[in-house]
């Protein structure tokens, strides 16, 4: 059972001004805006945070995260804590009707620090973020404060506050709308989304059942306890699972929700089984988004920017992408005087992101709740040669789960070398790999982020020693990561171990040099969101110090 | 065996996508003639009829009630 915790709620000092500054305010305490808030905080930007609720979400919501978000999470030093607390799944399989006839694997590198997917509350997911929030960090979390009236001006973007203790206002140099699907700071800016609604309804209920079943993702089409519709069942933390129900646009989402009849729909899904009733919630859903992300000094992310069905997790699971993206440029704006112009490259490469979960999302749905007689008949064919052939089963689009996005083409990217792995070219996330360091396991992703990276990977002779030593002398600020071969009986040595910034790993494996230059060598500069922002064949000062530059100053320069 | 059931598209999605769209707004009755013309241009295309028949056997199989997986 959802044990409810209660937020501190307190008078803030701003209360008794008339009118006080901030340089961020973040509006939302959902996983977005608290993942944001976390990440200003540990980037030296101690962000205001100002939320309606005083608590978190009540029932489970969104419950699947993505390796990509657990990489974050771990970035920011929570990923254990969520991997821990939640349930971790790979495997998701397909039936039509009552028989199995499809299924696959997300991870089929096992050999990462993150699992491809757990599943966890979205209650229990805010819970060890404000935690971390509270113990660990000078944030302002302000529960309790709900935002009435956003206005704009080219100086500044003014709020007013409401409280249990009166209103109140406070202005900032950058507003983060990360406040929802029903956002305040999206109506009082009056700005509309640009998509698709779609008329099915869906039922989810959790319960609570004693049953012994693998941690998989099951999804049915057209199953005898739900004729004609689909079905899905996936499992969660304590005993807790979740039941999702096609029911129809016909559907009456009042007598929908009610106990007798959830029960009576969850007994033919599960004869037999004793279950206890935890949250109920019927739901239609919209694939679409707003025009722009960035409007001058406000900035939206998470469902207040875009929505999309809930099959593949793209919800939540894009939204912490956006905050991944923004967090560092924001940090660079506000604390190292980088061009405000870098924002924009927010809305560069995070609209795309949105666009193509848009499109994965409208797909699913159109698989799953198809529009005509004749795309019904399409896709029952899929399905109906599925057990037989393979490409089939390959069309069977029960969700496809949330990737992460490239952002191929931003302006924060350096021109890419010729021949290189395409997973890893300029714009992916980084792919983790196991490195060592003096004989101790860890990874690769463990070593990256929060700063820029010059990563060499390959054998370190005096060719790169030098060139690091240039760029370290350019850009002080930059951390250096080596990835050796495993060579018996070497050690490292030198100038550059003294340095602090310095990190040497060995690729015991050759998995990281697979990854990122095919089995050679290559030069890497990583962003402070662990994604490429240019690589090399060799390691040259100039190329990487530029690709710095191009990515702390902006565009407007190009 | 010519009949080939590995997927030979890499973007299965836009496959059924483009399939999808064969029928979009038209009737009942031009769909059906869409869906016919389409299945002679792409056997015209295959250049095998040994293959084409073997489509055709698994084609009806799959069509028959019970005879595959899903029951409706």
């Amino acid at each position: 059972m959802q044990q409810k915790t209660e937020y501190p709620v307190r008078r803030s000092a701003d209360q008794n001004r008339e009118s006080t500054h901030h340089r961020v305010v973040i509006i939302g305490a959902g996983p977005v805006g608290l993942t944001l808030a976390l990440d200003l905080a540990q980037q030296g930007l101690d962000p205001v945070l100002l939320a309606a609720n005083t608590s978190p979400c009540d029932g489970s919501r969104a419950i699947c995260f993505a390796q990509r978000t657990l990489d974050i999470w771990h970035r920011l030093g929570v990923g254990e804590r969520m991997v821990e607390r939640g349930v971790t799944w790979k495997t998701g399989r397909v039936y039509c009707g009552e028989e199995s006839v499809y299924s696959f694997d997300l991870q089929p590198d096992e050999n990462q620090r993150m699992p491809a997917f757990i599943n966890l509350q979205q209650y229990a997911v805010e819970e060890i973020l404000v935690d971390e929030l509270l113990h660990e960090t000078d944030a302002d979390l302000r529960f309790g404060h709900r935002v009435t009236r956003v206005e704009e001006d080219p100086r500044a973007v003014t709020l007013t506050v409401e409280t249990s203790d009166g209103t109140y206002g406070v202005t900032c140099d950058y507003l983060l709308a990360a406040d929802g699907a029903r956002s305040t700071v999206r109506s009082e800016l009056g700005l509309d989304f640009v998509g698709e609604t779609f008329d099915d309804k869906f039922l989810i209920a959790d319960i609570t059942m004693d049953v012994d079943l693998p941690p998989e993702r099951r999804f049915w089409f057209d199953p005898p306890f739900n004729p004609g519709s689909s079905a899905l069942l996936h499992m969660q933390p304590d005993g807790v699972w979740r039941v999702d129900l096609q029911l129809g646009p016909e559907a009456d989402a009042e007598q929908e929700r009610d106990e007798s009849r959830v029960r009576q729909r969850i007994e033919a899904m599960l004869p037999g089984v004793p279950f206890e009733l935890e949250w109920v919630s019927v739901y239609t859903f919209q694939c679409r988004r707003l025009e722009r992300f960035r409007h001058g000094r406000i900035l939206f992310a998470g469902d207040a920017a875009h929505q999309v069905s809930p099959f593949g997790a793209r919800g939540a699971n894009s939204g912490i992408q956006d905050v991944d993206n923004l967090a560092w440029k924001l940090a660079h704006v506000v604390l190292q005087g980088a061009d405000d112009t870098l924002l924009d490259s927010y809305d560069e490469e995070r609209l795309p992101a949105a666009d193509e979960n848009i499109r994965h999302s409208t797909r699913s749905t159109e698989f799953i709740t198809p529009k005509s007689d004749s795309s019904t008949a399409l896709r029952d064919a899929v399905l109906r040669l599925a057990p037989k052939a393979p490409f089939a089963q390959k069309m069977i689009n029960s969700g496809r789960l949330s990737t992460p996005h490239i952002a191929d083409g931003s302006f924060l990217s350096s021109e890419d070398a010729v021949g290189l792995p395409p997973a890893t070219r300029p714009g992916a996330a980084c792919p983790d790999a196991p490195v060592s360091q003096r004989g101790n396991g860890s990874f690769l992703l463990d070593h990256l982020g929060g700063k820029f990276t010059c990563l060499w990977i390959g054998a370190l002779g005096d060719e790169e020693r030098d060139a690091l030593d240039v760029v370290l002398q350019m850009e002080p600020d930059t951390s250096i990561a080596i990835v050796e071969p495993a060579m018996p009986g070497e050690e490292p040595s030198g100038a550059l171990l003294d340095q602090e910034d310095v990190l040497r790993l060995v690729d015991g494996f050759g998995t990281v040099a697979e990854a990122y230059a095919g089995g050679g060598s290559a030069c890497y500069l990583i962003r402070p969101d662990q994604h490429v922002a240019g690589r090399w064949r060799r390691l040259d000062p100039s190329q990487v110090v530029s690709a710095i530059l191009r990515c702390r100053a902006s565009f407007a320069a190009n | 065996m010519p009949l080939d059931l590995e997927p030979r598209i890499d973007d299965p999605d836009e496959l059924f996508e483009a399939l999808v769209r064969l029928t979009e707004g038209l009737s009942s009755e031009e769909a059906e003639r869409a869906q016919n013309a389409l299945l002679l241009l792409l056997a015209n295309q295959v250049d095998d009829l040994e293959a084409v028949r073997e489509a055709i056997q698994l084609a009806r199989e799959s069509a028959r009630v019970g005879g595959a997986a899903l029951a409706s």
